[in-house]
């Protein structure tokens, strides 16, 4: 075995050039398999690939790849073929069936990249050769423990006998698996070596890849217990390599990008992530569909640029942009979004929950209502009326522009009251205010007593009829209403628990001036500003109108 | 504990036989004038439609699902007279079937599609649309069905949900004309950006109204607006069955947009329903009453006269699937 080069100096017989051997398993499309090598061959400094095609595959695709490639004598294709099957040990004899070929031959490199047919680069090979360079002699593999396998299996895919290629979730592999440990059968690894896990998609030198092969050839016992592992892919070299290299030497990581999806599928590329691939923190990526085109075409002109020379700490960080576009497709839909989750229906939170903007709704009698709207309306307050009203929408002052969208049909909003108040409310520049009166829609009183951004104004009218003993706002303390009493008036003519939090409930009292809120408004917003809530929407209006800070002070005197 | 009455299954296992005979009865009305099923492949996604009089449109729409990956075209003539078989014969991978019988007793075409789904459909992915309607589908610009369906696959999915979006142009009906060949996308640009009521459905699934048809002509009686809801892609099996239109199926689970406690990708069907041939179509499905509910829809159209559908602060213009997902019409879900 040659002696080991120490780590960040190159040292291969005496050539100062990188030589790289992209080992490249494939399976069909030999069009873009042998593009995919020329360019690789083509923008190294010197690098060589060797094909592996599928003994299983197409033959008519064997021979169209033998005549693409045939031209170019860096671009070879590995003489023994064998069938390769998804989670077998065919896939491992079919890199170590290369390796032991091209060890025969005498052959030497600096260091070996394995690859797919569904590689891209998404980085200057110069530029991958510049890395290798400043970090020579390092092993770019992942070597971790059975915690790296997200679901299912673990420890149990060595510990177990599997004699046949894997298959996921099928009946026979869980029956299979569940007879074994009621068995109590545990295999013992042979050889003293301690099981890792990682990608198959690595890239190691060539002291040890061939110091790989020479073990395995050496001791039969090992590839006799690799033959009966589960996916043995993902855990001959992360082993092998603990194995004959030194532990510091090791980077932990690969060269290639690969993302699962949850359902244990790999992710695939496709034309459009190409801004996302360029970001990726690797020099190649996988898997990309065979008929991104586009991305291909971009990738392997990106392949043979020159280096230009920028940082390279980041590779090997993963990037958590896949996590955070499938988090934000999936939980965070947009407001009121169709076929939302399981919902048989749209319920009033989901409408509702993404409109960012707080609302205020003034409960009280009609013509209290229009006073308090009347003192309320500014740039950042637009007022409706009673926008639930049973015979017809009350739309007031903002009416017009809502007249055609189909907003004013009393059947259309009563069919999904909260969507069509989320209807609204994006049509409504700045923070909205409608009124409720006994006898509008209930359901409404619901949703808003429930929602986070709805501000509640309760505006109580010393009237007897409303407010007596009798009436519809049976009060404790006649004529001076206090919170609760409001708040238990507000219950009753709802008829739900009103679960509303003291900074999102106003009780407009009246003093004996008269109109306390309609007169003032200022009263209303120094209320509002103390609120937590909203102190963002407070903030933008102090700064626009001098009218709120003018009130608290005439507050606090 | 939740307890499953042994009669109840019977109940709902017993209509399957019934189903079948009705699809093999009414499948029996159907001749094939062009017979290309030969080369359907193994893998091959089928599209299924059922039409009357739409021949100018089958050119774009031809194209546009070849485009999309549909590898196979099975059409139902229910008595066109606008040369459609003559147009068919030059493509090699389109079936044509041809009926006289009466599109009602049928039930809208649906019995017809539900047995050649059986017959030829089966094991396969296929859409089933009608001749006006266009599929949408999150990143479709880029990706095609195979990808889509690989992707349904991988999560077990059995169908994928769309909503359909009335198309219009911002020209009153009568001035929108659709010639052959016409990209209808160029012609009726707009589609309403909200008012899509969704509720409960038949068979635990959802029913979505709303779009610019209950806008302006079903404002005062929303819940006979036509829904919008639809099923057009399945991986058929040889006993599912569509029951209304293409708007649920049974099995049940068909009708459940995602799969449980997760989320599932959704797409859009672009309804090209809005053009000044409609105006021609009221007048003659007047008369021959072969539609939903008394051609309610239909009576309401003769009505309207062709006012124009475009407002301001409500329609938009289509730009590419992108801006549908952010409008919550549809979504990617876990499709990266």
């Amino acid at each position: 075995m040659a002696s080991k080069p120490r780590l960040g100096e190159k040292a291969n017989d005496g050539s100062e050039f990188m030589k790289l051997l992209f080992l490249i398993l494939a399976h069909n499309q030999p069009g873009q398999v042998a593009e995919l090598a020329k360019a690789l061959v083509q923008s190294a400094e010197d690098g060589t690939a060797l094909i592996h095609f599928d003994a299983g595959a197409d033959d008519k695709h064997f021979h169209q790849l033998e005549e693409l490639v045939s031209e170019n004598d860096a671009i070879r294709l590995a003489k023994e073929r064998i069938r390769c099957k998804w989670g077998d040990y065919s896939l491992v004899q079919a890199v170590i069936d290369c390796l032991s070929e091209l060890i025969g031959n005498g052959e030497s490199f600096d260091y070996v990249l394995l690859l797919s047919g569904t590689c891209l680069p998404n980085r200057p090979i110069r530029q991958l050769e510049r890395y290798l360079r400043e970090n020579y002699g390092k092993e770019f593999i992942e070597n971790a423990d059975p915690a790296w396998v997200v679901d299912g299996l673990r420890s149990e895919r060595f510990e177990l006998y599997f004699p046949f290629a894997a298959r996921p979730e099928s009946y026979f592999e869980r029956l299979w698996t569940k007879s074994q440990k009621m068995l109590r059968i545990k295999r013992t690894v042979p050889n003293g070596l301690s099981p890792k896990f990682g990608s198959q998609w690595w890239a190691l030198t060539w002291e040890t890849c061939s110091a790989i092969v020479t073990y395995l050839q050496k001791n039969e016992n090992v590839t006799k217990f690799f033959k009966s592992t589960y996916i043995p892919d993902e855990m001959v070299f992360p082993t092998m390599a603990g194995e004959v290299c030194d532990k510091e030497n090791i980077s932990g990581f690969g060269l290639t990008t690969y993302m699962f999806m949850e359902n244990g599928k790999p992710a695939i590329f496709y034309d459009d992530h190409y801004e996302m691939a360029k970001r990726l923190n690797r020099f190649f990526f996988r898997k990309v569909s065979h008929k991104a085109d586009r991305l291909r075409k971009e990738f392997l002109k990106v392949a043979s640029l020159p280096d230009d020379g920028s940082a390279l700490d980041k590779i090997g960080t993963p990037n958590s942009e896949y996590t955070m576009t499938l988090t934000a497709q999936t939980h965070f839909p947009v407001p009121g979004q169709i076929f939302y989750r399981d919902n048989c229906a749209d319920m009033p939170e989901g409408v509702l929950r993404n409109i960012r903007d707080p609302y205020i709704v003034v409960f009280g009698e009609d013509a209290r209502i229009r006073q308090i709207m009347s003192g309320m309306r500014s740039d950042s307050i637009s007022t409706f009326g009673r926008l639930f009203a049973p015979d017809r929408v009350r739309l007031d002052h903002e009416g017009e522009e809502f007249s055609t969208l189909g907003l004013t049909s009393p059947p259309v909003r009563d069919i999904h009251p909260a969507l069509f108040l989320a209807r609204v409310r994006t049509r409504v520049n700045g923070i909205m205010a409608f009124g409720w009166a006994p006898g509008d829609s209930a359901v409404i009183c619901n949703i808003v007593a429930h929602d986070p951004k709805a501000f509640c104004v309760l505006s109580l009218h010393n009237d007897a009829a409303l407010f007596g003993p009798n009436g519809l706002f049976p009060l404790s303390s006649f004529g001076n209403p206090t919170a609760s009493d409001a708040l238990r008036a507000f219950e009753i003519v709802t008829g739900i628990a009103a679960e509303i939090p003291e900074d999102r409930f106003l009780v407009d009292r009246l003093s004996q001036e008269g109109l306390g809120l309609a007169k003032h408004p200022s009263r209303y917003w120094s209320r509002f500003s103390h609120s937590n809530r909203f102190q963002s929407v407070t903030d933008d209006t102090d700064r626009d109108s001098p009218e709120p800070k003018r009130a608290s002070r005439e507050l606090t005197q | 504990m939740r307890r499953i009455y042994p009669s109840a299954i019977a109940k709902r296992l017993c209509i399957y036989p019934r189903l079948y005979l009705d699809d093999v009865k009414s499948g029996m009305q159907l001749t094939c004038k062009q017979d290309n099923t030969k080369n359907i492949g193994s893998n091959s996604i089928i599209l299924f439609t059922c039409m009357r009089n739409e021949c100018m449109r089958m050119e774009y729409f031809y194209e546009y699902y070849k485009k999309l990956g549909v590898d196979h075209f099975i059409i139902i003539d229910n008595g066109s007279s606008d040369g459609l078989v003559d147009w068919a014969r030059r493509y090699p991978d389109i079936t044509l079937f041809y009926t006289e019988g009466s599109y009602k007793k049928s039930r809208f075409g649906m019995l017809w599609c539900n047995d050649l789904l059986r017959r030829f459909g089966t094991g396969h992915w296929c859409v089933t649309v009608d001749p006006d309607e266009f599929l949408v589908y999150p990143k479709s610009e880029t990706r095609d069905l195979k990808a889509l369906t690989q992707h349904l696959d991988d999560e077990k999915r059995p169908c994928m949900h769309a909503v359909m979006l009335d198309a219009y142009s911002d020209r009153s009906l009568e001035e929108t004309t659709l010639g052959p060949g016409d990209n209808p996308f160029e012609i009726c640009p707009y589609f309403d950006r909200d008012g899509y009521i969704q509720t409960e459905g038949w068979g635990g699934g959802i029913w979505i109204r709303g779009g610019p048809r209950l806008r302006t002509q079903f404002s005062d009686a929303p819940w006979e607006a036509p829904a919008l809801n639809k099923i057009p892609l399945i991986k058929w099996r040889w006993y599912y069955h569509y029951n209304m239109s293409m708007h649920d199926a049974r099995p049940f689970f068909l009708n459940k947009p995602h799969a449980p406690g997760r989320v599932s990708i959704t797409g859009a069907l672009f309804h090209f329903k809005m053009v000044s041939s409609l105006a021609e179509k009221a007048q003659e499905e007047l008369t021959r009453g072969e539609h939903y509910a008394g051609s309610r829809e239909y009576i309401r159209y003769a009505e309207s006269r062709g006012e124009k559908v475009h407002a301001e602060g409500i329609s938009v213009r289509y730009e590419n699937s992108r801006q549908l997902v952010d409008l919550g019409l549809m979504s990617a879900a876990t499709w990266f």
